[in-house]
């Protein structure tokens, strides 16, 4: 205590305000010293405590009037603050650069509008991330009280300016998200402001307009049926009987699902082509997307959908037309029975064993249930 | 900062159960309740954390080893469990040991109801989980509980029946939200109406705000959730199609229901954590807190909003494109006032004489965790980023370094700080940072590499998984299992110190809030002289504020 007081005068006189007798603060000054000779007489008594307590709020008064002895200074090294600066940059950059490892490949032209966006907010996430996390170790290796100091920090509360600093930019940062987000979403295929990815089919709204980007080159987008059933998804192609058990698709064509789901909410999910679409009982959803990129993917369920969700699971192969062709045609010379057993059993896949043979009946029972209901 | 009247507080008569034994009892005492809370709803994290670890063993391997829908109703009770029984419960603990001790008040407004509202919480409890008992199973459907499937009936052997484990959930879930509501009205009308002579709302420590936020958004949303939920069980038990599309209702209106509550509960969990936060910063860096009014505004503003973002968790349900939008930029711009914060208190360590205790360590590990979970929340928020990477790990990542990062932290840091004031004894710092260090590296082990698993195609809530993550799986379970044995030393801590470990001193962190400036543990009427207040909470750096160990500022000790 009294070596803080000590210090604290030190502070005072290093500022120049004593002496006067005049001041504010050279008053409030003199009441401390005042203070501190009593208590160095007797500091264990209360009555000096109590003392020392009611000058202290008039002393914190007088310091409030007078701004040179309120704050000291604690603005942080330029150089450090500058190579700091710069250095975090160059690391925000470079995180920027790992979407490639973070997220799998892009397989649709919509992917790369929205890892190009992820970029940029991983960029922003980086850069904040390690500044703040820098300033905590900072603080915690240079700000750390010596064992035995027993003194207070600069009675500090508050810098108008650094508030409305940190207030303004994150709001002008979150506005510029909000656009660039609304900008790629557009992209996606949102159109008009009462569409979305679903609609009453009684509603009368407008059926949202499909396309993305509208391009009259663009050829007509390929509709494919889509019905979510726990836990296998079956695809009915246009112009074509056969509902198949496995979706098959033409590099470069729109596509667009329309999903629907007769027993619980399940979610279609294609990591590489970054969309996600809700299949919701009582309504018909859609998603529309381009695949660009030849390959084997998997179509996971991404809602909670009962004891086997994890397990429903399908191959999504994007292949020329020509192959996707051939495929429809071979399925529909196969009965439905074939088609049932090369449905993917995902338990057998991935190795386990005491649920497999669960698994295979009751997937395989829902789907043969089902497709008999559809006269099959 | 504190006077003191003449005017004594007449001791009550010490209860007739004056040992151990009233902890047991319906002690109507506040910080009796306090301490209930707190250590019941510890009991019922470890038990959720009991069931993270069946969950992180069974995701150590790509197949399914678990009945499945017996791991569906394990990760449900888990959530439930860590968000009903744990998180938002044990923050009304700290709420109600500290808040009329802040206040200068000498009990809550409403001592019966308070101990009421407490002892809902272990019938509630023990009723969750008896589910797992029932024919049907525990509820399976995720803690979200989305109708058709949480109204589905159960396949048992070769039975249909009805989801038994489902309809005890919703009655836990009613008992609990009741307990909740009744505890957040005493909160309000306790700040609003028992603040002694000079307590401003301006002068009241950051705890008090944030508690009096938190309890706003109680009782304004969590009616909402009790009105889904009973709902669920009308379509349950009675027939009711209310969100049953075969009969006309509808599936989605459930989600906004639900999310109408359950967002906003978020920041029933997480208001109060950063009010812990904001009182140990300041006292462990010898520095007022920076921006006061910035940070008890900006709680309010995370109320406001708060109630204004529900629909960003539905943003694949099917939601309106203009309302996909309107969803996403208030999502965005509550990251303002969160964003105030979190540079507020960076703002009040800078320049400091930091000691980093353990509850120091806590506050600063939650500052540099919450920031992390807050990110990528802004990331989620953006529509286009959360129709890639909703209802995956990259979620689950995002709300544990939210809720465990963020409000978990601030509960230990809690419970180091005020450990002294609740029981008079001294925690041991040596095992206090040990604890630190074992539970921030397991945290992070479990949870950082769930962001990449999500982001690469796994989804939430399975059994089984793709072979290509079954690396990352393991390491995160490795992560996992840290975070479980990380628990044991606080575990030792916390037991061997309350028996026998060093008496702690009135104010042993030479704290300028009024709960220091009495006893540890405080006699039965809180103070033995009424306080007055005369200045802020956060003084420190004036003369005469830094109270040298065992001698408050002003107010003498009680005799008794």
């Amino acid at each position: 205590m009294l070596h803080l007081c000590a210090r604290r005068r030190r502070a005072v006189r290093s500022r120049g305000v004593t002496g006067c007798g005049e001041s504010q603060s050279c008053l409030a000054l003199q009441k401390l010293n005042d203070i501190v000779k009593k208590s160095q007489k007797a500091f264990d008594s209360q009555r000096v405590a109590d003392s020392l307590v009611m000058t202290q709020s008039e002393y914190c008064r007088c310091l409030r009037d007078d701004a040179t002895v309120r704050i000291p200074r604690i603005t942080p090294n330029t150089s450090l603050l500058v190579v700091s600066t710069v250095l975090i940059v160059i690391a925000s950059v470079w995180a920027g650069q790992t979407v490639g490892w973070l997220m799998p490949v892009e397989a649709s032209k919509e992917a790369g509008q929205i890892d190009g966006l992820f970029r940029f907010m991983l960029i922003i996430a980086t850069g904040i991330f390690l500044g703040v996390q820098g300033v905590l170790l900072y603080s915690a290796f240079v700000f750390k009280r010596a064992k035995d100091d027993m003194g207070d920090g600069p009675n500090l509360h508050g810098n108008l300016r650094l508030e409305i600093l940190w207030t303004a930019i994150p709001t002008a940062l979150v506005l510029y998200l909000s656009i660039y987000s609304f900008e790629v979403f557009q992209l996606l295929g949102a159109g008009s402001p009462m569409g979305g990815g679903a609609h009453h089919e009684d509603s009368g709204l407008p059926i949202r307009f499909q396309a993305t980007n509208p391009d009259p080159s663009a050829p007509p987008p390929l509709v494919i049926g889509v019905e979510a059933v726990q836990y296998a998804w079956i695809f009915s192609y246009p112009g074509s009987e056969t509902q198949v058990s496995e979706l098959h698709l033409p590099i470069g064509r729109p596509v667009r699902l329309d999903m629907k789901s007769n027993d619980v909410i399940h979610a279609f999910w294609v990591p590489e082509f970054r969309l996600k679409q809700d299949v919701i009982p009582g309504r018909t959803t859609q998603v529309s997307f381009t695949p660009t990129k030849a390959g084997k993917y998997q179509l996971r369920c991404a809602e909670l959908c009962g004891a086997y969700h994890g397990g429903m699971v399908v191959d999504v192969i994007v292949e020329d037309k020509k192959d996707v062709d051939a495929w429809l045609k071979s399925q529909a010379s196969l009965g439905t029975s074939t088609r049932v057993a090369q449905l993917a059993d995902p338990a057998a896949a991935y190795g386990a064993t005491s649920g497999t043979a669960v698994l295979q009946s009751e997937q395989t029972r829902a789907l043969v249930g089902h497709l008999r209901a559809q006269g099959q | 900062m504190v006077e003191t009247t003449q005017q004594r507080v007449e001791q009550r008569q010490p209860e007739p159960l004056g040992d151990w034994r009233r902890y047991f009892s319906f002690c109507v005492d506040h910080k009796v309740i306090g301490i209930q809370y707190l250590v019941t709803t510890f009991f019922f994290y470890l038990l959720g954390g009991a069931l993270a670890m069946v969950i992180r063993a069974e995701l150590m391997t790509p197949g399914a080893e678990l009945e499945r829908s017996l791991y569906n109703g394990v990760f449900t009770i888990h959530a439930t469990i860590m968000i009903f029984l744990w998180i938002i419960p044990t923050l009304a603990g700290f709420g109600n040991f500290l808040v009329p001790l802040m206040i200068g008040a000498r009990d809550m407004a409403f001592p019966r109801l308070n101990a009421l509202s407490f002892w809902m919480i272990p019938p509630g409890g023990l009723l969750l989980l008896s589910s797992f008992f029932v024919q049907s199973g525990a509820a399976g459907a995720g803690w979200t509980s989305y109708p058709p499937l949480s109204t589905q009936q159960v396949q048992v052997g070769d039975l249909l029946v009805t989801n038994f484990g489902q309809v005890i959930w919703i009655a836990s879930v009613v008992f609990l939200g009741t307990s909740s509501i009744l505890a957040a009205l005493n909160f309000i009308v306790t700040i609003v109406a028992m603040r002694t002579e000079g307590m401003e709302l301006f002068r009241m420590p950051l705890f008090c705000w944030a508690t009096l936020t938190a309890s706003c958004i109680t009782l304004l949303g969590t009616p909402v959730l009790a009105g889904a939920v009973i709902l669920l069980a009308f379509d349950l038990l009675l027939g009711t199609v209310f969100f049953n599309p075969t009969g006309g209702g509808d599936p989605v209106v459930y989600q906004h229901m639900f999310w109408f509550y359950s967002h906003p509960a978020v920041y029933i969990m997480v208001l109060p954590a950063m009010g812990i936060i904001s009182e140990v910063l300041p006292v462990f860096s010898r520095k007022p807190i920076f921006g006061y009014k910035a940070i008890a505004i900006s709680s309010m503003g995370i109320a406001v909003l708060g109630f204004l973002v529900w629909a960003h968790h539905m943003f694949t349900s099917g939601t309106p494109d203009w309302l996909r939008m309107f969803f996403m930029v208030t999502s965005f711009l509550i990251a303002v006032p969160t964003g105030i914060k979190v540079f507020s208190w960076l703002g009040t360590i800078w320049g400091g004489k930091l000691e980093l205790s353990s509850a120091m360590l806590f506050a600063m590990g939650f500052v540099s965790m919450f920031v992390v979970g807050g990110l990528s929340g802004i990331m989620l928020a953006s529509v286009p980023v959360d129709i890639h990477v909703h209802d995956t790990y990259f979620v689950v990542a995002h709300l544990h370094y939210v809720l465990f990062g963020g409000s978990v932290f601030a509960i230990y840091a809690g419970l180091y700080y005020w450990f002294p004031k609740m029981t008079g004894r001294l925690l041991n710092e040596t095992w206090g940072k040990i604890h630190f260090a074992l539970t921030f590296i397991g945290f992070n082990l479990c949870f950082l590499p769930m962001h990449q698993l999500g982001l690469q195609g796994m989804p939430r809530r399975v059994a089984e998984y793709a072979e290509q993550f079954q690396s990352l799986n393991v390491l995160v379970s490795i992560g996992g299992f840290l975070l479980g044995i990380s628990t044991l030393p606080f575990l030792f801590n916390a037991i061997y110190s309350w028996l026998w470990g060093p008496k702690a001193p009135a104010n042993p962190w030479r704290a300028l809030t009024l709960e220091w400036t009495t006893a540890s543990p405080p006699p039965v009427e809180n103070f033995e002289y009424l306080p007055v207040v005369t200045a802020g909470p956060y003084e420190y750096g004036t003369v005469g504020s830094s109270p040298e160990g065992d001698t408050p500022t002003a107010i003498s000790q009680p005799k008794s």
